[in-house]
């Protein structure tokens, strides 16, 4: 934008207000039109100044009267919460002047993909104008709404007013969810001793047969107090690992080792499937645990039940690939605060082993399918090399293993986001209902966002 | 509901005609000022710069030009058409005024020598620090600024969407103008009223132009509101403008005091009863006067008015009446009613010299010589007069209490007398031209001593006009018909003309600054020209044949009859009559043969009557063609304004890359899809990989924005634009190397 120079400036709780000065040419000339005047007082001079004053000052006005007596709000009205919702704002224009609004931009900040708010509006004298705005979304992320401006100015271009909004509000979009392959889920079709998931125990367990040190995250109730005491750290139990028999899904985040781009990129497929695993191992009643070794490490403690399902959607939202993160590193890492009757599930497009032995060191106390590894063929993702010669190599060292292929998992577009849009029937009787709504704000999830203020 | 087709046309079009009639308006109300105001005689020009600078300036604004290259086009194009007007080039192309036989080419030539000559006396005269006399330099500059402000102000505000910058220095120079002219501020106010709304429309095309290129949305009903917004200020700001204009100037403050007067006029019904007896003078109109051009101090202006002068009978045949079908086809001889002759030119008015020493020859003892016959007239005059009579040509018998001055030595002869109604007998011209071309004979030593006579100050410039002119001419007859064509054809006819500076040449300053005059100036003109190329020539005046009153059977002359002509002198034939003003009809009897003397003309048109200019048609041609081109110019305009304005800012990169291509000459039919195109020539742009990449990403760009719900990016439109301008020098390549092509392939 053209440098100005602001002459006015009101400042509120959530915004600023600026009047600026866009052109100097009429100030100037009124200059020399006075001092012409002074001079000759004639008509024309007097007409040519007092002509250039009215233009100059009726602009001022109307810039003040815009500044002063117009205000914009918005509101979220339907969030997203996954990749496919709707998410709509409504906008409001409020004018409190006599003199109409002839224009009011809208410039929002805000980065959630392909949603625009920026518009002109108009507004006749002591109104208001309300529209809305409204995207599907379709990308998972931490998105922000706000903060934004309203530009606005008098009809002769001479001044123009801003009024700065600064409230911003975080936007969650979780992953989407996918139909998994049924072969992909390992302890599908595998009965008695053979099963590598035992039912697990409801009830929490004293049978603790060894401690560990305290790592971030580890519930405090683990404690175990007196070898806290006696090694002066906290250290916590470890529980009889039959009875917390848990899985763990490690995702790798190294961006050296993803190829493709967009959704359709080897990291968004691994995304979909952990998302998708994570889904139905819950709704199998298994207690699901996630940990990626990315910008910060994620590590989210094996749970049960559904609402353990958003926490992980929650972690896998903004999950994004990072520098170098050996795979075998981060699995290091995770023996520190895994159980060796866990099961783990890497998701991996890797076409190196390394990560393996300390895979099998990870499953190492209970042997052949409590450890598995989903490979992303890396040569349908657009790079270079093909992941199935890697699974003589996993099956001699214990490893289930699982080759999938770019588009052999795709997002369940039935289930998820379109089931929150707008969707309406007729009825017999004439009338038309909405049958799906988009979801609907409320405190607990995101929060009203009204900017307007109070003038 | 829809509203009705032509309320819908007339807002599609809104974006075209409103600024055009606003941006035309105010260039009226300049025009019509500097018109006011009088600056030179001929502000006429400034005024068709002003109009013409306003076209062409719609025109550059629909361009792709930058602005460096609009500025010196424009000032290169108005430089020329100034000057080429100035010196009439375009009067040339008249077909209603030029003579058929005229050398297009050589008139052409001789008018560029003019110009030149001028410039060069500007020069010469800033060169020596001197005064420049000639208004025409201030004439040019003044054009040179109403143009260049014209088309400043339309491409401000058509291109660049600058209103307050576009205006600004039209308003100024109407401000000066009317200021230094002393003309009320009423045009001023009306150039105020069409500003604000040319502000705000302006603004508001900056505004929405900006949306565009930054893909915002605005509704399209925006435009009413600005409509009527722009009304509410033009109407604010004239009340203020009023208001202060009457309390805050001392002419304002004289309205008041007027305003008092009106009221103090109220009560004359009583200063009416008390003073009622007494008659305020009345206005009695002075009675006209028979006088002919004053040729002797050239400061004094053509006498003017309508009143009758005299009444003049001839024994000629009398015309038939303007009803009568054979009207036309009867020659009728025309006879000027000379009083004065003049033989002596200085710079500031010329003189008669000699003394009158012989009696004139008697009709019944001389037959009339060769080329000449003998006329008898009748006059009446009505008017006041001098000594000096009337009389047509040569007098040689006076009756009713007239007497006649004879001058042996050059043939002259007056008639004098105090009488107001005589009768005379002259010898009148009748001599065809192969008589006067075959005069081979000097004159006298006296009559060449007297009358080749050019003061020494006469301007070199003069006589080396005069020589171009006759350059190729053998004959002093077609010398002299060479320099009242050029004259005729060359200069313009008016009455009101400025007065050359004190101490300039009358002549000189007529040929070569003011260009624009009366018969004193044509004829002391050609006189002066003819002298300096050997001819004798003298100027006489009195006055023209005047208009045949078939009520009174004679020719009744009028005040503005008044008129002045050149005699030029042949050996054997004596003083021939010449008329190089162009308000009157040229002697044709000086043409005409022996045999067909006797045959009636028609009567010549009154010169000074009409006093208006003669027909120009040419401007009218060339404006209705300069306005073909602008109409279609604008139409090509709005075609591509529209097409752009479809498809946003993407298609308007798009069709200007299709005319880049175009221009290189690579086309596709108007059924071809854009893909198609791309397809079709690719081979021909594969070695211009920069042009290639920029034509497929402005293709894609432009299917994007056709065919996808979401709009490219401003900053993907921004790096294809940046593309196309890189590839700018493999555009001109490749229009190079396929001109090349072309021009080997048509030599073969």
């Amino acid at each position: 934008m053209k440098k100005t120079l602001t002459i006015w400036r009101q400042v509120r709780k959530n915004s600023t207000t600026t009047i600026e000065v866009v052109q100097w040419l009429p100030a100037i000339a009124f200059l020399a039109l006075l001092v012409w005047y002074l001079a000759t007082p004639s008509k024309i001079g007097a007409m040519a100044a007092a002509g250039l004053l009215a233009i100059v000052a009726i602009a001022f006005g109307w810039a003040m009267q815009m500044a002063k007596h117009v205000s914009g709000s918005r509101r979220l009205q339907y969030s997203a919460l996954q990749v496919g919702d709707e998410l709509e704002e409504e906008i409001i224009l409020k004018n409190r002047s006599f003199l109409p609004v002839l224009w009011a931009e809208f410039v929002d900040q805000s980065n959630i993909p392909d949603y625009y708010v920026s518009s002109v509006r108009a507004a006749d004298g002591q109104s208001q104008v309300r529209w809305h705005a409204e995207t599907i979304c379709s990308r998972r992320g931490v998105f922000l709404l706000g903060p934004w401006e309203l530009r606005l100015g008098d009809p002769l271009g001479i001044f123009r007013v801003r009024q700065q909004y600064h409230q911003r509000q975080e936007v969650l979009i979780y992953p989407p969810l996918a139909d998994l392959p049924p072969h992909l889920l390992p302890y599908i079709g595998v009965q008695g001793d053979e099963r590598p998931l035992h039912m697990p125990v409801r009830a929490e367990t004293i049978n603790a047969f060894s401690a560990r040190p305290y790592i971030a995250g580890d519930p405090l109730r683990h404690l175990h107090w007196r070898t806290t005491a006696r090694k002066d750290q906290p250290f916590v139990k470890l529980f009889d690992p039959e009875a917390a028999t848990s899985v763990w899904l490690v995702a790798d985040c190294d961006v050296g080792q993803h190829c493709g781009e967009g959704q359709d990129s080897s990291f968004e497929t691994m995304i979909l499937i952990l998302a998708s695993l994570s889904a139905q191992m819950l709704r199998d009643n298994l207690a699901v645990g996630l940990f990626a070794d990315a910008a910060q490490q994620v590590i989210i403690r094996p749970e049960r039940g559904q609402p353990h399902l958003w926490e992980i959607l929650k972690a896998l939202a903004p999950l994004e690939p990072v520098g170098s993160r050996p795979l075998a590193i981060s699995l290091r890492k995770l023996q520190q605060i895994s159980s060796p009757r866990n099961m783990t599930v890497v998701v991996t497009p890797r076409l190196d082993l390394d990560w393996l032995p300390e895979l099998s060191r990870l499953s190492g106390l209970t042997g052949a399918h409590h450890a598995q590894a989903i490979l992303l063929d890396r040569e349908s993702f657009g790079g270079v090399g093909k992941s199935q010669p890697l699974l003589p190599f996993l099956a001699g060292a214990g490893v289930h293993g699982q080759v999938i292929e770019r588009g052999q998992v795709k997002p369940n577009r039935e289930s998820y986001g379109e089931a929150r849009r707008w969707d309406f029937q007729s009825l017999a009787t004439g009338r038309v209902v909405a049958r799906h709504t988009p979801r609907v704000v409320e405190p607990p999830h995101l929060g009203s966002y009204n900017s307007e203020e109070r003038l | 509901m829809n509203p009705p087709m032509p309320l819908r046309l007339l807002r599609a079009s809104l974006p075209y005609w409103l600024p055009a009639v606003l941006m035309g308006s105010m260039a009226v109300v300049l025009a019509y000022s500097v018109d006011q105001a009088n600056w030179v005689r001929a502000d006429g020009l400034i005024v068709s710069s002003i109009l013409w600078g306003l076209l062409i300036g719609f025109l550059l604004a629909a361009t792709r030009f930058p602005g460096w290259l609009v500025a010196f086009y424009s000032l290169d194009l108005g430089i020329l058409v100034i000057l080429l007007s100035m010196a009439n080039i375009f009067a040339l192309f008249d077909p209603f005024t030029r003579h058929p036989s005229a050398d297009l080419l050589a008139d052409m030539n001789l008018r560029v020598f003019t110009l030149l000559q001028r410039l060069g006396g500007w020069y010469n005269a800033l060169q020596a620090g001197n005064p420049l006399d000639d208004t025409g330099f201030f004439l040019f500059l003044a054009c040179l600024t109403g143009w260049c402000a014209a088309i400043w102000l339309v491409w401000r505000a058509q291109k660049k969407r600058q209103g307050m910058a576009a205006i600004l220095p039209f308003a100024l120079l109407l401000g000066v103008n009317n200021h230094l002219s002393q003309q009320g501020n009423g045009m001023f106010w009306v150039f105020l009223m069409l500003a604000v709304p040319l502000l705000v429309y302006v603004t508001y095309q900056r505004n929405a132009r900006d949306w565009d290129a930054r893909a915002v949305d605005y509704p399209d009903s925006l435009g009413m509101d600005w409509g009527f917004s722009a009304f509410a200020l033009t109407m604010l700001v004239s009340l203020v403008t009023l208001f202060v204009t009457t309390f805050a100037t001392p002419s304002g403050w004289e309205t008041l005091a007027r305003i008092a007067r009106d009221l103090r006029k109220e009560s004359e019904p009583a200063a009416q009863q008390l003073f009622g007896g007494v008659t305020p003078p009345q206005f009695v109109p002075s009675p006209s006067y028979a006088r002919s051009p004053d040729l002797s101090d050239f400061s004094r202006g053509l006498p003017q008015g309508n009143g009758v002068v005299m009444w003049v009978n001839t024994n000629d045949p009398a015309p038939l009446p303007p009803e009568s079908s054979a009207a036309g086809a009867l020659n009728i001889p025309r006879h000027y009613w000379r009083s004065n002759v003049y033989s002596v030119y200085t710079p500031t008015g010329w003189k008669a010299v000699g003394s009158f020493d012989a009696s004139p020859p008697q009709p019944e003892s001389l037959d009339p010589p060769q080329g000449r016959y003998l006329l008898r007239q009748e006059f009446d005059i009505l008017s006041q007069h001098d000594e000096i009579l009337f009389a047509a040509n040569q007098p040689v018998q006076a009756m009713n209490g007239t007497a006649i001055q004879y001058r042996t030595l050059d043939e002259t002869a007056l008639l004098t007398g105090s009488v107001s109604q005589y009768s005379v007998s002259s010898w009148v011209t009748h001599v065809s031209a192969s008589d006067l071309r075959a005069v081979t004979e000097q004159p006298s030593e006296p009559v060449l001593s007297i009358y080749l006579q050019v003061p020494e100050t006469l301007p070199d410039r003069v006589s080396q006009l005069a020589a171009r002119i006759v350059a190729g001419s053998e004959t002093q007859l077609d010398k002299a018909m060479r320099i009242q064509e050029y004259l005729r054809a060359t200069y313009a006819y008016a009455t009101d003309v400025e007065p050359a500076a004190a101490g300039a040449d009358f002549v000189d300053h007529f040929l070569f600054e003011s260009q624009t005059g009366y018969c004193t100036h044509f004829a002391s003109a050609m006189a002066v020209m003819l002298r300096t190329q050997g001819i004798p020539a003298r100027v006489a005046s009195g006055f023209a044949t005047g208009e045949y009153d078939f009520d009174h059977a004679a020719y009744r002359v009028i005040e503005s009859n008044a008129h002045a002509w050149v005699e030029v002198y042949f050996a054997g034939y004596g003083w021939v009559e010449f008329e190089p003003t162009p308000s009157m009809a040229p002697f044709e009897m000086a043409l005409r043969q022996p045999e067909t003397v006797n045959a009636p003309a028609a009567p010549a048109p009154v010169e000074a009557q009409t006093a208006a200019e003669p027909r120009r048609i040419w401007p009218w041609i060339v404006s209705a063609f300069v306005l073909l081109a602008a109409l279609g110019g604008v139409g090509w305009w709005l075609l591509g304004a529209r097409t752009a304005q479809s498809s946003g800012p993407s298609g308007a990169l798009y069709w200007r890359m299709r005319r880049m291509m175009s221009l290189a000459g690579l086309n596709a039919g108007a059924s071809s899809t854009p893909g198609e195109f791309l397809d079709r020539h690719q081979n021909a742009l594969a070695g211009r990989l920069g042009l290639l990449r920029a034509a497929q990403e402005v293709t894609y760009l432009y299917l994007q924005a056709a065919f996808s719900r979401t709009p490219p990016p401003t900053a993907d439109i921004q790096h294809a634009r940046q593309a196309l301008r890189l590839a700018r020098a493999e555009w001109l390549r490749l229009i190079f190397q396929r001109w090349m092509v072309a021009l080997r392939r048509r030599n073969r």
